[in-house]
């Protein structure tokens, strides 16, 4: 008698689960490194980096560490919210890397354009960042021309 | 198995409302994310170059933002090594850097030029470091585009704020283009310095 309720209890929950996996995108993949909310940081504030001519910017710092060497990194997914800072807010989002030695390597895509208080999802597939692997080095991604943003995901599959 | 699909059915339709729920919940009230400084630190000073150079870009080098350190012991550098042995792997590093950068020049200047698209694509990219020169002591000298690439020379009053400046140039992305790597050469003097810049577009 308590056999019966069991399976079909378990049948409900294995099938519910499934479907929740496969409609929610995050889920069904393996997150890298995520970007909390706390470590972006507006641009320019007190640095005079570059200032887009559209509006504020935000940078996202990601430490690579030994789970993470940016060798792996071949492609990149964005997962984003931003809000309207401007009549015409857009992404452009990056993938920096200064090695150990001081030397520059970036990866780039347009994304987002023209959308505000909606969630975008950008892929990307990267080649200068893993491109000369260093042992010291970081990512960050950069979003410019918006008010505010959520936290970036980065996946790499 | 008949018994079996009406479970099934049910728990398939809950987790797709479930889904459906959270996809709505999250994304129609996000918060504005905490603002906070970046950390500040100095320029990295590649193997080789005068030490001096790094104290004259102590002006600049609180606007400098210093990659965080890996947080794992074992994905820092030189966590076993000797500080000789560290610098001089930074040293071979730093060779193979200038070389695969000389060998991406090298392959731009071999590269056809595609007339409809070269002009157009040289002045995107010399408008968006125009764009971030305002706010930094560089300025482009020249910018060649070719077919698949792009190299900019972009000069600095000096090599200390070639080296305090540098990271600015990583943030410029011209549209037209989807990627750059840029390697600082060893000064030849305390006069202007030229940086170089690989675009790479197509």
């Amino acid at each position: 008698m308590t056999k019966r309720p069991t399976k079909t209890w378990l049948t409900f929950a294995t099938a519910g689960l499934l479907s929740f996996a496969a409609l929610v995108p995050g889920l069904a993949r393996s997150i890298n490194r995520t970007v909390p909310n706390q470590s972006c940081t507006p641009w320019p504030g007190n640095n005079s980096q570059v200032i887009p001519p559209s509006g504020n910017s935000f940078t996202c710092g990601i430490p690579i560490g030994s789970d993470l060497p940016t060798s792996t990194i071949t492609e990149a997914y964005f997962d984003y919210f931003m809000g309207a800072g401007q009549t015409n807010p857009h992404a452009t989002l990056s993938l920096n890397k200064v090695s150990y030695t001081g030397a520059l390597y970036s990866d780039y895509v347009n994304g987002g354009a023209g959308g505000s208080n909606q969630q975008f999802d950008t892929y990307m597939v990267t080649s200068q960042i893993n491109r000369n692997p260093s042992t010291w080095d970081y990512l960050s991604a950069n979003v410019m021309g918006v008010a505010w943003m959520t936290g970036v995901a980065v996946y790499s599959p | 198995v008949r018994s079996a699909l009406i479970p099934a059915i049910v728990g398939v339709l809950s987790g797709a409302l479930g889904a459906v729920c959270v996809g709505r919940f999250s994304v129609a009230a996000p918060t504005p994310p905490a603002r906070s400084e970046p950390p500040l630190a100095m320029p990295i000073l590649p193997p080789g170059w005068d030490a001096r150079y790094l104290a004259r870009s102590g002006s600049v080098e609180s606007k400098v933002v210093e990659p965080p350190k890996p947080s794992s012991p074992a994905a820092q550098p030189g966590a076993h090594e000797t500080p000789s042995e560290h610098e001089r792997g930074r040293a071979e590093h730093y060779q193979r850097e200038l070389e695969t950068q000389a060998n991406a020049i090298a392959e731009h200047e071999r590269e056809p030029v595609d007339e409809s698209w070269s002009q157009g694509a040289a002045q995107s990219v010399r408008q968006a470091i125009a764009d971030a020169a305002a706010d930094s002591p560089f300025a482009v000298r020249a910018v060649d585009c070719r077919s698949k690439t792009c190299v900019a020379s972009v000069t600095f009053p000096s090599p200390a704020e070639a080296l305090g400046r540098h990271r600015a140039l990583g943030a410029v992305s011209p549209p037209v283009c989807h990627g750059m790597s840029s390697v600082l050469d060893p000064p030849t003097g305390d006069g202007p310095y030229d940086a170089t810049v690989v675009y790479y577009c197509r």
